[in-house]
């Protein structure tokens, strides 16, 4: 980001929203800073994105309320390379694709921006973690690192890693468990703290569904286990977060489980789920829920388009996206578990697109 | 290796013992075809179930005794022979387009093997039942031993033992499907008649319009059928006007503009397809009229047809006059249909113009009516043989 006026605007607002405390701030007082920030990076993608201005050169210069903020389809960034920096200036760009054969989203980021995504990914799993580095069970396969490009699920155990130490894996290349890697693991451990990080879908397919299956003695009481990928497979098999946790609470005796919700879009801002199962809005980012029928606000309680706000991009305009997951704001500033800022749930994917009309493939036919 | 065949009735058999595939041409006559054709059109009209399917409704009105006969009146004077065996690959979702081909195929004495979509809509469900209960009639045998109706996989290995007994095949899907199916092998004098990936347009002229909630009716009764997504289904709307016009006429189509089915999905959908195109400035704005989303082109593109997947997704173009539209022929572009403007002067423009696109003509309302001169075919003739005496 070039140093104007606009970039140390936004750093300095930047600055005074991280050194607020992640949970501590109420909604009326942490609204009001991030939407000082916004403005500040609608100013600066107008100037450096073409693609943004053209999309939101009408938009207000300032914004008094969430309301008021221009949001981005999520659908975007696999449509189109969206950079508010110059080729030179490209430090990475992730891909992610949701799933198998679809058109990656590509998301492309500077040094600062992946500097501020690492520090409020740090500055957020701190809260439920702590600050030691653990040691690390990591439910996966070794083999998800050795592949030459590197996957989202790569990236995401990658990041993760960050926070244990001398990782362990749980699977084996077959997506078995490696019961022999997972006992000595928990000997070695025992009774002190660990860290366990997979994906949703994983951690109950290839580990809960196989320790019950195998019947080996699991002692993982001392745990805390972060996770993360989306809920749709488990829908389909009927399993709820309540289903998910009693599960590994009465297997290895884990009650620390927190999933949490985020995107290749806007890496870092990541919402985590809080010991009374509600995902909470860190400091640096929000989320705001959306009629899918009108796009209009919802009021809290209501189910609809989630759309999600992050402080962190400034080499690319993601920081007001509207994306394809549905939810809910469930309230403000009172959820039990002590937490200030909006809280919310998930509940699942807006439904594909059905194609129809008489130029579909019948190929599917 | 066997397929399943739906009509005349359920049976697992193998691809080479359909009995289409072994009956003489001609067999049925054409009074026999005739009747049958009526008597399916009168079951359409009668059965209560089909009475909530608009889509049926119009089929059963098509094949009424008095169409039918106006559709062999457009078959010019000659001596027309079966070519033998057509085999129709029919579209995923345009549930009831099938028949309309099968029966311009069946009038001409063709034996028909209709390979049907595997997605199983409601409609397609009640059109299946009443079609056999009327094959099922005694009366009827003959049609039945020669038309046979089937699902099978795209790349079941029984659709290339069909596909070479083809003398015919019309092919309706994607262009991606069309040019697989295209590639099984075939008899060398084989016809392909191919419906690919076509859009339409519509024009309107609103210094010659009086009525706005008529004309508004005529275009959404054009949008509304299958979400947008026809071959023939308007995706531009050209139009000539000043602002005034535009104004009261956008009143008029937000009362007509609503869908029959809720979508979660759409209004997401629009907004991609929105920014999308606003992003590469392709558009000055938009306007949500109804259900409708009204795009304002800035620039023609062919990326905005390309991206554009119905949703009810008009893109608006302003134009002095029908001569603009020659700037925008594409060989994609199937319908045109048109209001506040005479056929005459239509014809004054295109019948000389050297254009690549559009292959019908229609008065605003009708883009959907299906006739058997579609796509640039007149589909008798290209399903039969003309036997010439000199």
């Amino acid at each position: 980001m070039t140093m104007d006026s606009t970039s140390s605007n936004y750093q300095s607002c930047f600055t005074e929203l991280l050194a607020q405390p992640v949970y501590g701030m109420s909604q009326q007082e942490k609204s009001k800073k991030l939407l000082a920030l916004m403005a500040h990076l609608h100013q600066h993608h107008l100037t450096h994105c073409s693609a943004y201005a053209r999309l939101f050169s009408q938009a207000p210069p300032a914004f008094s309320c969430y309301d008021e903020l221009p949001y981005l389809a999520v659908r975007l960034f696999k449509l189109q390379r969206l950079a508010s920096i110059a080729d030179s200036e490209v430090f990475r760009e992730l891909r992610s694709s949701g799933t198998t054969g679809q058109t990656p989203a590509r998301v492309i980021l500077d040094k600062a921006t992946s500097a501020r995504q690492s520090k409020a990914l740090v500055t957020i799993m701190q809260q439920f973690i702590g600050k030691q580095r653990l040691p690390m069970l990591i439910i996966d396969s070794p083999d998800v690192l050795a592949s030459p490009d590197l996957s989202a699920r790569a990236a995401g155990i990658q990041g993760m890693a960050f926070f244990g130490r001398k990782p362990s894996y749980a699977l084996n290349t077959d997506m078995t468990l490696n019961t022999q890697a997972v006992r000595e693991f928990t000997e070695r451990h025992k009774g002190e703290p660990v860290l366990l990080f997979g994906f949703t879908f994983m951690v109950w397919l290839h580990f809960v569904k196989a320790i019950e299956r195998s019947g080996i003695n699991v002692d993982l009481s001392q745990g805390i286990l972060i996770h993360s990928g989306g809920w749709k497979k488990l829908v389909d098999q009927q399993v709820t977060n309540g289903v998910f946790k009693n599960s590994l609470t009465s297997l290895t005796g884990l009650t620390r489980i927190h999933n949490f919700y985020g995107m290749a879009e806007q890496v870092g801002s990541v919402f985590v789920e809080c010991e009374k199962g509600h995902l909470h809005a860190p400091s640096l980012a929000d989320v705001v829920v959306r009629c899918p029928y009108t796009l209009r606000p919802l009021p809290h309680g209501e189910t609809g388009l989630i759309q999600v706000l992050s402080a962190l991009p400034t080499s690319y305009p993601g920081f007001s996206i509207l994306t394809e997951d549905m939810g809910a704001i469930i309230g403000e500033d009172d959820c039990g578990c002590g937490r200030k800022g909006r809280y919310f749930t998930l509940a699942g994917r807006l439904p594909k697109t059905e194609i129809r009309g008489c130029s579909d493939t019948a190929g599917v036919a | 290796m066997s397929i399943e065949q739906i009509l005349p009735f359920k049976k697992r058999l193998a691809a080479s013992a359909l009995p289409a595939l072994h009956q003489q041409n001609a067999v049925v006559g054409e009074k026999v075809t005739l009747a049958f054709i009526e008597a399916l059109s009168g079951a359409l009209l009668r059965s209560d179930t089909c009475k909530a399917f608009p889509d049926l409704v119009a089929l059963g009105f098509w094949l009424r005794r008095a169409n039918i006969q106006k559709i062999l009146n457009t078959l010019a004077d000659g001596v027309y022979k079966p070519v033998g065996l057509v085999v129709h690959y029919t579209p995923a979702n345009v549930d009831t387009m099938f028949v309309y081909s099968w029966v311009c195929a069946l009038l001409m004495g063709n034996r028909n093997i209709v390979r049907l979509s595997s997605r199983q809509s409601d409609v397609q469900q009640v059109l299946l039942k009443v079609m056999e209960a009327v094959l099922s009639l005694p009366d009827y045998a003959d049609v039945a031993n020669t038309n046979q109706f089937v699902r099978f996989e795209r790349d079941h290995q029984d659709g290339a033992v069909i596909s070479k007994q083809a003398d015919a095949r019309v092919l309706w899907g994607g262009d991606d499907s069309v040019t697989a199916i295209r590639a099984l092998a075939c008899k060398p004098r084989c016809r392909d008649i191919s419906f690919a990936d076509r859009y339409s347009a519509s024009y309107i002229d609103f210094h010659h319009i009086d009525d706005n909630d008529n004309t508004a009716g005529l275009l959404w009764r054009e949008c509304e059928p299958f979400e947008q997504q026809a071959c023939s289904s308007p995706r531009i709307l050209f139009w000539r006007g000043d602002d005034a016009h535009w104004t009261s006429f956008v009143n008029a189509l937000a009362k007509q503009a609503k869908a029959v089915t809720p979508s979660i999905t759409r209004k997401n959908e629009q907004l991609i397809y929105n920014q999308w195109c606003q992003s590469d400035d392709l558009l000055y704005s938009n306007e949500q009229v109804g259900v409708l989303n009204l795009v304002h082109v800035k620039h023609e593109h062919s990326a905005l047809i390309e991206r554009h997947s119905g949703q009810y997704t008009l893109c608006c173009v302003r134009v002095d006059g029908v001569e603009a539209l020659l700037n925008y022929d594409d060989a994609r572009w199937q319908t045109l249909s048109y209001a506040g403007v005479s056929k005459d002067s239509l014809f004054k423009v295109f019948h000389n113009a050297p254009i690549k696109g559009i292959d019908r003509i229609v008065p605003l309302g009708n883009a959907l009516t299906f006739s058997a001169q579609w796509d640039g075919y007149e589909l008798l003739s290209q399903l039969a043989r003309r036997v010439v005496f000199e």
